[in-house]
């Protein structure tokens, strides 16, 4: 093996198996924010619904019974905080309804070969590997929001960023902020294997580039 | 600052501190202080907030800065009486791969940060003469000796360079 070789690999296993405490506080107090706005929302929703029915209640009269306890309850019936995938579940694997991916930083490395394979532009090679024959991504996903950095040929940097959803079918819908291409979606069926995050195009809906960035297998890097 | 800037701010502060800290942490080879460079970078893209949020790449910003903290930082523990450093040894078997870790340590400081910059950061040479502040032969030839020695040490080839 060459001293370079040697080096990339060792200063790599070297760096990533550094967790920075201050991340570890992070995640924590991501948790903690998660675990208030659940509560919140869970509270606003009971007093909304409490209140909506007492409205109704009232309008309809309350104590002729017609109505009964069936249409008292009706209207208070939560708005729910996220979409609830259940139209196809044989199109999202592992997604069960409700579900999300659970937010951590997601490792995993593309390389030119299989950017070739896919047939993915002379352009776009380019720009994201320079000369290297392998791209090293991280996605990094924390609540609503995430982020996808990548050892580009400038180094280490985000190149993109947005927004978390979850469309009807349960599949990961990231919605891209960045200046590249802002408001821009990939929509992708998911599911945890052995711990690894799979991201999957069954429909073949996506782009060459978003497959190659996007689609695969993705190790849990942090915690 | 505006709760949109705090929220602009909170996303960088999220997205840098990891990746900006494992570089650090491979040129300072202590944690901790890793840790408190990033933060002091981080701390700096607050107090010039309003001028770095007008960057292309703010987040490339705050990698500077902890760059350059962190070289001058090993400059000065390089310049520690022989007494103090030994008494500030730094374990590295609990690395995945302890035998990199220690003869990167044993390079100067800037040969360290320029094979960190290099092999790591996957940086052109160009990038780090600006990142270290010297000129593109003296980045070429920090590699250069530093490729030969860490061969030696590591018992590997010296390999043609690609870049």
């Amino acid at each position: 093996m060459s001293v370079d070789e040697r080096l990339r690999r060792g200063l790599e296993a070297n760096a990533t198996s550094f967790h920075p405490r201050g991340e570890v506080r992070l995640d924590r107090l991501r948790r903690r924010h998660r675990r208030r706005r659940a509560v919140a929302v869970a509270a606003l929703t009971v007093v909304l619904g409490s209140g909506v029915s007492a409205a109704w209640f009232v309008a309809v009269g309350g104590d002729d019974g017609a109505g009964g306890p069936g249409r008292g309850v009706e209207p208070a019936a939560p708005v729910p905080t996220t979409p609830t995938p259940s139209a196809t579940p044989s199109a999202t694997p592992g997604a069960t309804p409700g579900a999300t991916v659970p937010d951590a930083d997601w490792r995993r490395t593309v390389t030119r070969s299989e950017a070739r394979a896919l047939g993915v532009g002379a352009d776009f090679l380019r720009d994201n590997f320079g000369d290297a024959d392998r791209l090293p991504l991280v996605l990094s996903l924390d609540g609503a929001f995430y982020s996808q950095s990548g050892r580009y040929p400038g180094g280490w940097s985000v190149g993109d960023r947005g927004t978390v959803s979850y469309d009807a079918r349960g599949r990961l819908v990231l919605t891209s902020t960045g200046f590249g291409c802002s408001g821009c979606t990939v929509a992708v069926a998911w599911r945890i294997v052995g711990g690894d995050l799979r991201l999957e195009d069954p429909d073949g809906a996506l782009a060459a580039e978003e497959r190659l960035m996007v689609v695969g297998s993705w190790s849990r890097q942090e915690q | 600052m505006r709760a949109a800037d705090q929220q602009e701010y909170d996303w960088y502060f999220r997205a840098c501190f990891a990746p900006v800290s494992r570089t650090v942490f491979l040129i300072v080879r202590d944690r901790d202080r890793a840790e408190d460079i990033t933060q002091e970078a981080l701390y700096r893209l607050l107090r010039h907030w309003r001028t770095v949020s007008t960057y292309e790449r703010p987040e490339a910003w705050v990698r500077r800065v902890a760059i350059r903290i962190a070289v001058r930082e090993v400059q000065r523990a390089a310049a520690r009486p022989e007494k103090e450093r030994l008494a500030q040894q730094v374990s590295y078997d609990e690395l995945p791969d302890p035998d990199v870790a220690r003869a990167v340590a044993e390079l100067a400081p800037m040969q360290r940060a320029a094979v960190v910059l290099y092999y790591w950061e996957d940086r052109p040479v160009h990038e780090i003469a600006e990142l270290l502040c010297v000129s593109d032969s003296t980045v070429k030839q920090h590699l250069h000796r530093a490729r030969h020695r860490l061969a030696v040490a590591l018992g590997e080839e010296v390999g043609d360079v690609r870049r």
